[in-house]
């Protein structure tokens, strides 16, 4: 044969070109930092106050929500802060709803890091992985001397330093402080906030239940009266006395059994722990509130005033059956989520309103744990070990902590050029610059937030408002709820603070709690809908001290015993 | 008309046996055409209906509870329309290439007289088992200046085992005597490769063709890991932003009303992305069902 290219060369090629692309050639890792970072007792103050003398540019990494403007540049208050600050900043970006999935990868690649990372929302596992590698530095030496605008924010409250160190002092990242009330009146002390449909309690002519007997009552009022409930309101579907979502955080209906027993309640969906007045950390599927309160809601359950779906039911599902207007008393971070109602009547207390300590063995409402600090993410900002000038970086970050700079970051800015502003520049009582939220009109504010705000590091305080901001009309009549119906109930001294454990307590925590927490929520499904006896109750009991439950107390007293220390 | 008459004609002369087996045959075949097209029905109903009422009641034909608004919001965004081009691009291109790369690779594969067939077959399959798994494969692909490009997305999947292997068993079944022939009439063996075995496998072509166009369709991962411009996004992902994007998060400490109607509006949104990403998939089903057919091999070798 004549072949131009013999049959075995061209076999071997083509079978070799395949075996090229199949092959997936495996890159080394990150390994040490590079990047030989100046030393930081070398760099002046002053060489790096802002505005500059002359434009230098740094790289970030962010995030921007899906459907707004991704380069970051684009929006106003960066485009503000460039100006004022002569630092340029290259971006990098990520769509918020796959940042979770990619940020990880961005880490692995550290030739390819940038100098900060501006929304990075790690979580306490993440930020001891990336100091332990080396991948970001710690910067509690840069905050003391090129942050003041953070300084003064960890000076007046300090509990925030404390929060942010790891054990060893270190800080690895720059926190996000939102402050919407403080301790017992914080906006987070109650994730699942009962409400009640007052509608039908002045049609029936029922009063707001105060203990947990009323309670049951005015339930089996509403399924009595179904009939008349559907026909006056015109409601499409039954009539469902009460819905929750079991397990579910905010939708979970716990909260009603805070009187029973101990009065612990159930704050804490998670890992199920309280603090007594005397300092000591507890479990409260061990007490005896618990099981007293179990009993009872089962009892509910029994008579048909719990939603049969309570169990299983997706949000989608639970606010489909509220906004038809089926529900009688519902759980939710807000009503306007799920029942029909407006916020304009929640303001005026019409519609839906919330249930107030129901008392039965006493009357007790135990804040959410950490609740006490209100909104706080240690993990926001983190400076990466690829950065050449750190110094510089943390002081264009030390920006965002200006007290009129982080609530435009948080929530959005005045004066731009399109429709709807989230702020108009007003004046304070003393003559000063301060930014006032402008009415809601038609926009939806959710919106308007995403394309205006930042995110990031940032810090506002409580005694911000009326200062350099106004508080959000949509945070502030939660506030008021919390601080008028559930703050003056609130009888226990402490809350589970926000604690930053080690590496190995992290670990081990996240490894007991898988165990317990799947054994106490199942056992709360299983006896709200079947009942338990004695029996079932001291086998609850014998599985969750096999589960570790001495030990998890043990590592989270510790924690607890040293913060309070530290307060002392 | 004058068909089906024959063909009842030709049911009837069959014997009993024969009449109750494709009687039963018909009503399995038919239960699962049903069991295919009533969620399909089903979703293009719901993709129409008020989330509240398709919750409360079910689907129903009050057509007052009907409405457009989710076709009209996916379709007014610009995104959406980005992402039907990139992904029309990449899967035609990843389609192209990888049925070129399988086609060559299985050919050696499918001759006995290759020398270090074991060898490749070994490597393939190696591929097939065990993965560099996700961090490696990024740095990879970040290495090779990748990111970002659309062929991040094609390049790495394009060889795929599985169909080399189909292909391979497919050049098997194809007599000998073809390429003996061929051979006589002095074909050398990219002659016969290119002119007489390609040509007679036009059905395994359009098989793998077809995984490989739905597949890369249907991904969304590989680009959400790879590409992180919004103007290479292809549909499925801007599909998923846009679900996501409306979904609720509770707890989060802003406007409640929009909270309540994005959860809503992502209800509704759910099934009209599923009708707008599977219609070019539904359209293009029948194009290649004709690829299909049999009796291709019909008269390629004299029996």
């Amino acid at each position: 044969m004549n072949n131009p290219m013999s049959r075995r060369s061209f076999l071997g090629l083509t079978t070799a070109v395949a075996a090229t692309g199949a092959l997936t050639a495996c890159g080394g890792g990150g390994g040490a930092a590079t990047g030989a970072a100046q030393d930081i007792s070398e760099v002046d103050a002053d060489s790096v106050k802002l505005p500059l003398a002359e434009t230098q540019t740094l790289t970030g990494l962010t995030s921007f929500p899906a459907g707004t403007e991704s380069e970051p540049n684009n929006r106003t208050i960066f485009k503000r802060l460039e100006e004022k600050t002569n630092v340029h900043i290259d971006w990098r970006t990520i769509q918020s709803d796959q940042w979770s999935d990619k940020i990880q990868l961005e880490m692995s690649n550290i030739k390819t890091l940038p100098d900060f990372i501006f929304s990075a929302c790690f979580g306490d596992t993440d930020l001891l992985k990336y100091a332990g590698q080396g991948v970001i530095i710690n910067v509690e030496e840069y905050i003391d001397k090129f942050m003041p605008n953070l300084c003064s924010v960890f000076e007046q409250a300090p509990e925030y330093r404390t929060m942010c160190e790891d054990e060893d002092g270190h800080i690895w990242a720059l926190p996000w402080i939102e402050q919407l009330g403080y301790e017992k009146t914080a906006i987070q002390t109650i994730g699942n906030m009962p409400f009640i449909n007052k509608d039908w309690l002045d049609f029936l002519k029922l009063d707001m239940p105060t203990t947990t007997d009323e309670f049951e009552k005015v339930l089996v009022a509403f399924k009595d009266n179904a009939a008349d409930l559907k026909k006056e309101f015109s409601i499409d579907g039954d009539i469902i006395p009460m819905a929750c979502i079991l397990n579910d955080g905010d939708q979970d209906p716990y909260i009603l059994i805070n009187g029973f027993g101990e009065g612990y309640g159930d704050p804490d969906r998670g890992k199920h722990i309280a603090v007594t007045d005397d300092g000591k950390v507890v479990c409260v599927a061990q007490s005896e509130g618990f099981r007293k309160g179990t009993e009872w809601l089962h009892k509910l359950y029994d008579q048909g005033l719990i939603d049969q779906e309570a169990f299983t039911q997706e949000w989608s599902t639970y606010v489909a059956k509220g906004k038809s207007g089926r529900y009688g008393v519902c759980f939710s971070w807000d009503v306007a989520n799920i029942a029909q109602v407006s916020m304009d009547d929640l303001i005026a207390g019409k519609g839906w309103v919330p249930i107030p300590a129901l008392k039965a063995d006493m009357v007790n409402i135990t804040p959410q744990t950490s609740s006490f600090t209100s909104g706080f993410d240690r993990g926001r900002c983190v400076v990466t070990a690829t950065a050449q000038n750190p110094a510089l970086v943390c002081s264009w970050l030390d920006q965002m902590y200006d007290p009129f700079q982080s609530p435009q970051n948080n929530w959005g800015t005045y004066g731009e050029d399109d429709d709807f502003d989230i702020f108009v520049l007003g004046k304070n009582d003393a003559g000063e610059d301060m930014l006032q939220h402008a009415p809601l009109g038609d926009a939806s504010p959710v919106e308007v937030r995403e394309a205006e705000c930042v995110g990031g590091p940032l810090a506002i305080l409580d005694s911000y408002y009326g200062e350099y901001v106004t508080c959000p009309d949509d945070a502030q009549y939660r506030l008021d709820w919390i601080k008028d119906i559930y703050t003056p109930d609130m009888n226990f001294k402490y809350c589970y603070p926000n604690v930053f454990m080690s590496s190995d307590d992290t670990k081990q925590v996240s490894n007991l709690m898988a165990d317990i927490q799947k054994c106490i929520n199942t056992f709360k499904s299983d006896s709200v809908m079947n009942g338990f006896d004695d029996k079932a109750w001291s086998k609850f009991q014998d599985d969750l001290a096999a589960y570790g439950i001495d030990e998890f107390l043990e590592i989270h007293q510790r924690y607890l015993t040293e913060y309070l220390d530290g307060q002392a | 008309m004058a068909q089906a008459k024959k063909k009842k004609g030709e049911f009837a002369k069959l014997p009993k046996e024969d009449k109750t087996i494709l009687i039963i045959g018909y009503i399995i075949l038919g239960l699962f055409c049903i069991a295919i097209i009533a969620p399909m029905i089903y979703i293009i109903l719901a993709s129409f209906i008020d989330p509240v009422t398709l919750q409360n009641q079910g689907l129903t034909f009050d057509f007052s509870k009907w409405t457009t608004t989710a076709y009209e919001r996916v379709l007014s965004n610009a995104q959406i329309w980005i992402g039907f081009k990139n992904a029309i691009l990449y899967s035609v291109l990843f389609t192209v290439i990888s049925v070129v790369v399988t086609l060559l690779a299985a050919y050696p594969m499918s001759r006995d007289d290759f020398k270090g067939k074991g060898f490749f077959n070994a490597i393939f399959m190696i591929t097939m088992f065990f993965g560099g798994g996700l961090i490696p494969t990024y740095l990879l692909i970040s290495r090779l200046g990748m990111l970002d490009t659309m062929w991040a997305v094609i390049i790495p999947g394009a060889f795929g085992v599985y169909n080399m292997i189909i292909v391979r068993t497919y050049y098997q079944g194809i007599p000998k005597d073809l390429q003996e022939a061929a051979e006589i009439d002095g074909a050398n063996e990219m002659v016969y490769f290119f002119r007489v075995l390609l040509p007679v496998c036009s059905p395994i072509i359009a098989t793998v063709a077809m995984w490989n166009f739905v597949g890369m369709w249907n991904s969304y991962f590989d680009a959400m890991i790879y590409l992180n411009s919004a103007s290479k996004q292809p549909l499925q992902l801007v599909l998923r932003s846009i679900l996501i994007q409306n979904q609720p998060e509770p707890g989060m400490v802003s406007d409640t009303q929009s909270t309540a109607e994005r959860a809503q509006m992502a209800e509704l949104l759910k099934y009209a992305t599923i009708i707008i990403s599977s219609l070019p998939l539904l359209v293009m089903y029948p194009f290649f069902q004709r690829y299909f057919d049999s009796g291709i091999m019909a008269g390629a070798v004299k029996g």
